[in-house]
C-alpha cells in the first residue's frame, strides 16, 4: 500500500464562520435591555429608588403574618386559635424547628434589606446628581432601616453576621457577630441618622423615616440593651432622655379617644410616630397588611352570621389568654380599652331562625338583617339573664379555640371583597403611647424617678378613660411599679407585635410564659429566647462557620 | 404602571473544522475541532475549545474473520470528544437590580435593588466522553445488537449555587465543579423461532447502566450540604432527616427526650447525641436508577400477532409530594389514605393524626419512596384477514386489532402507599403531574 492509496480516500471539511462586524469582541459583549443593571444605583434616579427599595424590606415583618408570628404567639396575653400555621411558636414544641420556612423567610429578606442599605450608605457620597442635603437625609434613611433590620434580627436570633459593606461578590464566608457589636453597630447608625432626617413629626412624604422616629429606636434600643448582657449604666437614662424629646419637641398628641388611634379613616394621625406604609393600590401594596386575617374568631358558622368583609376573616389564629382577658383587661369601668380592643357584638348579616349553639339557655333564635345575633358579655351571665336575650350570649366558660373575644384593631373593611386579603392599613411601628409606656418603664428603672415614671404613665391611663371616669385612671406613684407597667403595656397594645419583645427584654419571658399560658407551659425552656438560626443559612455557609442556637 | 419586558439577546460565535478518513471500509476515522464563543461567559473567558475523534473498524471485513460464516457483522468502535454546555441563562456575568414596591403616603414608591450577584468567572462548561463499542449480528441475523460503554466528565459544571441569606443574594450561577458519568447500554434482538410453519417468535433486549457521581467541587472534594452535592453521589441527591419508625406505647420516655411522643415520628439519631439537629439528616438516596431494562416479545402465527413490552427500572428513590401536601393528618384538610398510628394500630408506617398541627413534625421522613417499577407498558393483538377474503369485501387488506397501554404496573409505592404512577420525568411524584393510565383500543386497519 502507497501513500498515495492512503490520502485518497481522505475527505477534508473545514469550515471557518466569520462574522461580518465591528470586531469579535464587540460580537460577544452583553447589553442589558430589558433588565436594570447594577450600575443604575450610581445615578440620581438610580439612588432614589435604592432608598425606596431599602423600605421595602419593612413589610415582611410589620403587617405580616410571620412579623404576628414572631411577636404575640407564644405570650403571656396569647395562646393558640384553632386554626392556621406556625403553631410551634405558640406551644414551644417540635414544630419550632430550624426548617420553619418563615425563618428563612424573614432571614433572607431583612438581610437582602441590609444589602440595600449597604448599598445606599456606601455608594451615596458618590452619587451624581442629587443634592447635599437630600443625599445625607437618605443616606440617613438608609442607616434607620439599617439599624432597624439588625434591631429585629439580633432580638429574634441572638448574635447574627454583621455585614456593613455591600456584597459584590458571591460568597459563603459567614459568621455570628456578638451581641455588643451588633448594639454598637445600631446606636452608630442612629447617632449619625438623627442629626440628618428630617426635624419635624412627619415628613413630606408620608413614611419616611423622620428624626423622631429615629430617636424613638434609639430609645427602645437603649432600653432593650438596658436589660441585656450588654448593658451600660446610662442606657436608661439614655432611653428616658430620647423619649421625652420625640415627645416634647415635635407636637405629637395622644388622640383623645382610644378608638380613633385605630380608625381606618384616620391613619395619619397625630399619635403616630412611624408607620410601615400600606395602601389599597394592588401595584404598590405588595402582599399587603395582612394583620386583619388572625384574630377574628368563628363567627362566620354561628346562627344569624355569615362571613362579609366588616366583620373580617374568622381565622382565628390568636387566642386571647384568660390571664389577657381578666386581669390585663379585668378593669372595665372606667378602662375603655376593653370595649375599644375587642369586639363583643355581631349583628345579624343572615336573617333567619336558627338554631342555637354555644348558649343554652334558649334552643332556637330569630333574627331580623341588623339584629344582635351574638353577644360577648364578658363576665358569666347567668343562665336566666342569658335567656332574656333574644340572641346568643357567648359567656367566658364557653369560650373556645374558635370562640372569643376578637382583636378589632385591625380589621380592614376597605378590602374590595371578603375574600381579599392585602390589606391597606398602615402598620404603626411606634405611636406615641408606647413612647409613653417607654419612657414610663425607663424612668422606673432609674431610682428615684417614680413620678416622672408615673406621670409618664398616667398620660395613656387618663385617655384611656371612658368620658367622665378618666381621672379614675390616674395612679399614684405608689401604685406605680413593675407589674403595672407590664400589664398597661398589654392593655395598651395588645396584638401589635410587641408582647414577646417585652417579655424578652424584661427577661421574664419563660416565667410568664409557664405562669399564663398553660398551652406552652410545659414546653417552653431557656432555647426559646431565640428564634432556631434558618437551616439554609447553616447549610449553605461555609462547612461549620455559622452554628445554630443552642438546644436547636 | 408597570411595563414588563423579557427582550433578552446572547450570540455565539463558532468555527468548525473537521476530517473524515475512510480506509477500505475497514478503518474509519474522523476528527473534529470546534471553538465557540458565546456572550453568556465572562470577558476572559467566551471562548471554549471542543475537539473530538472517533475510530471505527470494521472486524468482519479482515480477512482473518470474512471466513467465519456465523459472524454477519463485527465492527468495533471507540471515540473521545469534547462538547460545551452554555447552558445558562444571558446576563448572569452582570450583577442585576429587582424592582421593589412601597409607598409614601399614597404615592407609590417603587425602588431598584440588587438581586442577582454577577459572577464574572462564568466559562463553558465541557464534557468529554470516552466510549467504546461494538456492533454485532451473528448467525444471519438471529443475534443482533450492539453494546456501548462510557465515560462522560463533565467539568466546569454550570449550576446555580445557593448562597447563605445573611450576603444579602440566595444564588449565583458557577462552574460548579466535575462530574462522572460511567455507564453500559446493552440492546440486541433475538430470533427465539422462526418456524416454517410460520410461527415466528423475536425478543428485543434493551438493557442500561448509568453510574453518577459528583467527582469534586469548586473547593475541591469536599460535601456541600447547602446544594445537596455530596462527593461520589449523583448530582440529584435527597438529604433529609430518616424515619426510624412511630414512637410505640411502652417509649414514652425515650420519645419526651426528643422532645415528642408516642404516635409520633421517631427520627434517626445519626449521632446519637440524644436531640435532633440538623446534624442528624442522612443521605436518603437519589433519582438515578440502579439500571433500567426493557423486553419486548413479538410472536406471530399465520395471521395472528400479538406484542408485549416490559419496561422497568430499578433502585432510585421518589419524592412524593402527595405524602408531604396532602398529608397534614390534622382533619382539617383533604388527605391522602395512610396507615396511621393509633394504640390500637401500632404501626410504623406514619404518626398519629393530631388537629393541633399544621403537619407531622418531620414530615419530609414521609415523602422518600423505592422508585422502583415495572410497567406492562403495551399489549398488541391483531388479525389480519387472508388476502382473499379482503378481496371478496372489496378491499386491498383487513387487520382487526385490539392493544392496551400500561394494563399493570408494579409497584410498592402504588400498591402499599397508595400512590400514583412512580414514573416521573420531574423530581417530585405530586398533584402536578397525570395520573398513570390505562388505554383500551380496538381497531380495524382496511385498505382499499
Amino acid at each position: 500500500m502507497n501513500t498515495k492509496n492512503i490520502f485518497k480516500p481522505l475527505l477534508v471539511l473545514g469550515m471557518v464562520l466569520l462574522f461580518a462586524g465591528p470586531s469579535c469582541k464587540n460580537l460577544l459583549e452583553e447589553e442589558l435591555v430589558s433588565q436594570i443593571g447594577n450600575d443604575y444605583i450610581n445615578t440620581p434616579k438610580g439612588f432614589e429608588d435604592a432608598v425606596n427599595a431599602a423600605y421595602s424590606s419593612l413589610r415582611i415583618f410589620y403587617g405580616s403574618e410571620a412579623g404576628l408570628t414572631f411577636t404575640e404567639y407564644g405570650t403571656d396575653i396569647y395562646s393558640v386559635g384553632a386554626d392556621g400555621s406556625y403553631k410551634g411558636f405558640h406551644f414551644y414544641d417540635a414544630q419550632l424547628n430550624p426548617n420553619v420556612d418563615a425563618l428563612a423567610t424573614v432571614w433572607d429578606e431583612l438581610y437582602r434589606g441590609i444589602n440595600t442599605c449597604n448599598a445606599v450608605i456606601e455608594r451615596g457620597p458618590e452619587a451624581q446628581g442629587v443634592s447635599e442635603e437630600i443625599k445625607a437625609q437618605r443616606i440617613g434613611e438608609a442607616k434607620f432601616l439599617r439599624g432597624l433590620y439588625y434591631f429585629i434580627l439580633m432580638q429574634q436570633y441572638g448574635p447574627v453576621e454583621l455585614r456593613l459593606q455591600e456584597t459584590i461578590l458571591p460568597t459563603k464566608a459567614t459568621s455570628k457577630a456578638t451581641t455588643g457589636e451588633i448594639y454598637n453597630s445600631i446606636i452608630k447608625d442612629l447617632d449619625e441618622a438623627i442629626p440628618v432626617l428630617e426635624n419635624k413629626a412627619r415628613s413630606a412624604n408620608y413614611g419616611r423615616a423622620t428624626r423622631p422616629a429615629a430617636e424613638t429606636l434609639l430609645a427602645k434600643v437603649y432600653l432593650t440593651k438596658a436589660y441585656s448582657a450588654d448593658k451600660a449604666s446610662d442606657d436608661f437614662s439614655k432611653a428616658s432622655a430620647l423619649c421625652e424629646n420625640v415627645i416634647n419637641n415635635y407636637g405629637f398628641t395622644l388622640l383623645d379617644d382610644f378608638a380613633s388611634v385605630f380608625d381606618e379613616n384616620n391613619q395619619e394621625n397625630d399619635e403616630i410616630v412611624f408607620a410601615v406604609q400600606y395602601t389599597s393600590n394592588p401595584l404598590d401594596n405588595g402582599t399587603g397588611n395582612r394583620l386583619h386575617l388572625y384574630f377574628g374568631m368563628q363567627y362566620d358558622v354561628q346562627a344569624g352570621m355569615k362571613r362579609d368583609i366588616a366583620n373580617g376573616r374568622p381565622f382565628k389564629r390568636l387566642k386571647p389568654t384568660n390571664y389577657c382577658l381578666t386581669d390585663v383587661f379585668g378593669e372595665r369601668v372606667n378602662d375603655s380599652r376593653y370595649k375599644k380592643t375587642f369586639k363583643d357584638t355581631w349583628l345579624s348579616n343572615k336573617p333567619g331562625t336558627y338554631n342555637t349553639a354555644f348558649d343554652d339557655s334558649k334552643s332556637q333564635v330569630t333574627f331580623a338583617a341588623g339584629d344582635t345575633c351574638i353577644f360577648i358579655p364578658g363576665y358569666e351571665m347567668s343562665k336566666e339573664e342569658r335567656a332574656k336575650r333574644p340572641y346568643q350570649v357567648l359567656v367566658p366558660s364557653k369560650y373556645s379555640e374558635a370562640l372569643f373575644p376578637t382583636n378589632q384593631k385591625f380589621f380592614d373593611t376597605k378590602r374590595p371583597d371578603l375574600t381579599y386579603e392585602p390589606g391597606s392599613r398602615d402598620y404603626f411601628v411606634f405611636r406615641l403611647a408606647e413612647v409613653y409606656l417607654m419612657l414610663a418603664e425607663a424612668y422606673l428603672q432609674q431610682p428615684g424617678n417614680i413620678q416622672k415614671a408615673t406621670d409618664a404613665i398616667n398620660e395613656v391611663r387618663y385617655r384611656a378613660g371612658w368620658p367622665g371616669k378618666k381621672d379614675a385612671m390616674l395612679i399614684t406613684s405608689a401604685e406605680m411599679n413593675f407589674d403595672m407597667l407590664m400589664e398597661e403595656r398589654a392593655r395598651e397594645l395588645a396584638g401589635e407585635q410587641t408582647r414577646w419583645l417585652d417579655l424578652k427584654r424584661w427577661g421574664n419571658l419563660l416565667a410568664r410564659v409557664k405562669e399564663y399560658n398553660p398551652q406552652a407551659a410545659g414546653n417552653i425552656a431557656t432555647r426559646h429566647l431565640l428564634r432556631p438560626i434558618p437551616q439554609t443559612q447553616i447549610d449553605r455557609s461555609d462547612p461549620g462557620a455559622f452554628p445554630q442556637n443552642d438546644g436547636y | 404602571m408597570a411595563i414588563g419586558s423579557n427582550y433578552s439577546q446572547w450570540t455565539i460565535n463558532s468555527y468548525l473544522g473537521r476530517i473524515n478518513y475512510d480506509f477500505n471500509n475497514k478503518y474509519l476515522l474522523t476528527l473534529t475541532l470546534r471553538r465557540d464563543g458565546s456572550s453568556r461567559f465572562g470577558v476572559n473567558s467566551k471562548y471554549g475549545n471542543f475537539p473530538g475523534v472517533a475510530a471505527g473498524w470494521n472486524l468482519s471485513n479482515e480477512p482473518f474473520l470474512s471466513n467465519i460464516r456465523w459472524i454477519d457483522q463485527l465492527k468495533l468502535r471507540a471515540g473521545w470528544g469534547k462538547v460545551g454546555n452554555q447552558g445558562v441563562a444571558p446576563y448572569q456575568t452582570q450583577g442585576i437590580l429587582a424592582r421593589t414596591s412601597y409607598a409614601f403616603g399614597d404615592a407609590s414608591a417603587f425602588g431598584y435593588r440588587p438581586t442577582a450577584i454577577g459572577n464574572p468567572d462564568l466559562r463553558w462548561e465541557s464534557s468529554a466522553t470516552a466510549n467504546i463499542g461494538l456492533d454485532f449480528s451473528f448467525w444471519k441475523g438471529r443475534l443482533q445488537g450492539s453494546l456501548e460503554l462510557y465515560e462522560t466528565n463533565t467539568t466546569n459544571l454550570l449550576l446555580s449555587d445557593q448562597l447563605p441569606g445573611s450576603i444579602g443574594f440566595s444564588a449565583v450561577t458557577r462552574n460548579v465543579g466535575h462530574t462522572r458519568n460511567r455507564g453500559i447500554e446493552l440492546g440486541f434482538t433475538t430470533v427465539n423461532i422462526n418456524a416454517a410453519s410460520s410461527f415466528r417468535w423475536t425478543t428485543d433486549v434493551q438493557f442500561t447502566k448509568n453510574k453518577e457521581a459528583i467527582v469534586s467541587l469548586y473547593n475541591g472534594a469536599v460535601d456541600d450540604i447547602g446544594n445537596r452535592w455530596f462527593i461520589g453521589q449523583p448530582l440529584n441527591s435527597f438529604y433529609d432527616y430518616k424515619k426510624d419508625g412511630i414512637w410505640q406505647l411502652g417509649e414514652e420516655e425515650a420519645a419526651q427526650s426528643y422532645n415528642s411522643r408516642v404516635g409520633q415520628i421517631k427520627v434517626h439519631d445519626k449521632n446519637g447525641d440524644g436531640v435532633i439537629t440538623g446534624d442528624d439528616r442522612v443521605l436518603i438516596g437519589s433519582d438515578v436508577p440502579d439500571f433500567s431494562a426493557g423486553l419486548t416479545n413479538r410472536i406471530s402465527f399465520k395471521n395472528i400477532d400479538l406484542s408485549f413490552f416490559f419496561f422497568g427500572r430499578f433502585g432510585h428513590t421518589i419524592v412524593s409530594g402527595f405524602h408531604q401536601d396532602n398529608n397534614a393528618l390534622a382533619g382539617r384538610y383533604q388527605q391522602i389514605k395512610v396507615d396511621y398510628w393509633t394504640p390500637q394500630n401500632p404501626t410504623n408506617e406514619f404518626p398519629q393524626p393530631k388537629s393541633t398541627q399544621e403537619f407531622p413534625v418531620y414530615n419530609t421522613t414521609l415523602i422518600y419512596y423505592d422508585g422502583t417499577f415495572i410497567k406492562l407498558r403495551n399489549v398488541n393483538l391483531g388479525y389480519t384477514l387472508k388476502s382473499g377474503w379482503a378481496d371478496k369485501l372489496g378491499m386491498e387488506s383487513l387487520r382487526i386489532y385490539a392493544s392496551v397501554q400500561q394494563p399493570k404496573i408494579w409497584s410498592e409505592y402504588r400498591t402499599k402507599y397508595n400512590g400514583v404512577d412512580p414514573e416521573t420525568s420531574g423530581t417530585e411524584v405530586d398533584s402536578g403531574i397525570t395520573p398513570a393510565t390505562t388505554v383500551f383500543t380496538f381497531g380495524i386497519n382496511a385498505k382499499f
